[in-house]
């Protein structure tokens, strides 16, 4: 076995479905499932007083799922980023059909499921380490633009918005909405922008 | 620089890391050294352990098994705990004291000699030990009240009976 970190394949989810799912290689071969912001649902749980357990922050979270979004909990996954030095958690949630069965598909055709993620968390965790506390940080993909505010180390917001090529807006715009949303200057934060459109927010 | 989130929507499965791996590698190959290293003493050990076995196999005849029982069955009495027990009850500030303690681990009896300052004291000391968990009966052998003008006039013996499943 290699010691070297073992590159994994990707496997799309775009808003019309995951791209076809070829057989692995070799029984194992590890498969990443990276399904877009555009199908993916965010929001920032205020970290709550005296919760007992796992179960409770689920029930939580699914609780402020339907109250943002109105839809059924149960026909999603969702994710909730509980880090012990934060009053704010970022939440994810996709379909539940890409986190349970599309595994199962992908395991069955002799692949091995490393991460099952949105984008917009995927570029975040590549990027974490480099970011200022102070930081929007953005994915301009060719599906959506994802907007995340960080302020002090803290989720302050997030919104997914069309994608640069259909906006009707600018990105300088977008982000100035999304801060004034989260009563925030915008002059406060460095945006970092990443995606195949990034060129797009300059 | 941020933390990393921990948000992942894959099935929960023990995963293997290289570092685990390399641990575990450099674990087999010590445990593998350490094996040869101990395996020729150990031979020449089992041979000796096998000849001595052979030279001692002769039983034990009864004088020397009643002897180990006896011996066994006197350190399995409470004598520490009957030990604390006296303490309490003849400790400092007690209405009597200890001027002897005699022992028959054989038939697990306690002998107490003592001074008190009334009968009545006396006469509720084979009650007040009963009920200590160690012992299992307490017996007033004799008391004897000196006319003198003695500080502690009554004298007494009790018999102790350790409890020996304590």
């Amino acid at each position: 076995m290699s010691l070297r970190k073992t590159e994994a394949t990707i496997l799309h989810v775009t808003r019309s479905g995951p791209r076809p799912l070829e057989k692995a290689p070799r029984r194992g071969s590890l498969l990443d499932i990276l399904v877009t912001d555009s199908v993916a649902r965010y929001w920032i749980l205020e970290r709550p007083s005296g919760l007992a357990g796992t179960a409770e922050l689920d029930l939580l979270a699914a609780e402020r799922f339907t109250a943002i979004y109105g839809d059924d909990p149960d026909d999603w996954a969702i994710r909730v980023d509980p880090s012990p030095w934060s009053e704010r958690w970022l939440t994810c949630a996709i379909p539940a059909r890409y986190a349970t069965e599309l595994p199962r598909t992908a395991e069955a055709e002799g692949w091995r499921v490393r991460q099952v993620q949105s984008r917009y968390i995927r570029e975040f965790n590549r990027c974490c380490r480099q970011l200022d506390v102070n930081t929007a940080f953005c994915v301009a993909a060719r599906e959506c633009t994802t907007i995340g505010l960080i302020v002090a180390g803290q989720w302050r917001g997030i919104r997914v918005h069309p994608p640069l090529t259909h906006s009707t807006v600018g990105f300088d715009t977008l982000l100035q909405r999304d801060c004034r949303q989260a009563d925030l200057p915008t002059a406060a934060l460095r945006p970092v922008v990443v995606g195949s459109l990034r060129t797009m927010a300059d | 620089m941020l933390k990393p989130l921990a948000i992942d929507f894959a099935p929960r499965r023990k995963t293997v890391r290289p570092a685990s791996w390399l641990a575990s590698g450099a674990g087999a190959v010590l445990l593998v050294v350490a094996g040869f290293a101990w395996l020729p003493p150990a031979h020449v050990e089992a041979s000796h352990m096998t000849e001595a076995s052979q030279r001692h196999r002769v039983l034990p005849d009864d004088d020397s098994a009643q002897a180990v029982d006896i011996a066994v069955r006197e350190l399995n009495l409470p004598w520490l705990a009957v030990l604390d027990a006296l303490n309490s009850e003849f400790g400092p500030g007690a209405d009597a004291v200890l001027l002897q303690v005699d022992t028959d681990a054989q038939r697990a009896i306690v002998r107490l000699e003592g001074e008190a300052n009334d009968a009545v004291t006396v006469q509720g000391y084979p009650a007040r030990l009963r009920a200590r968990a160690p012992i299992a009966e307490a017996t007033l052998v004799g008391q004897e009240v000196r006319n003198d003008k003695h500080p502690r006039p009554v004298r007494f013996v009790i018999e102790l009976r350790m409890r020996e499943d304590a």
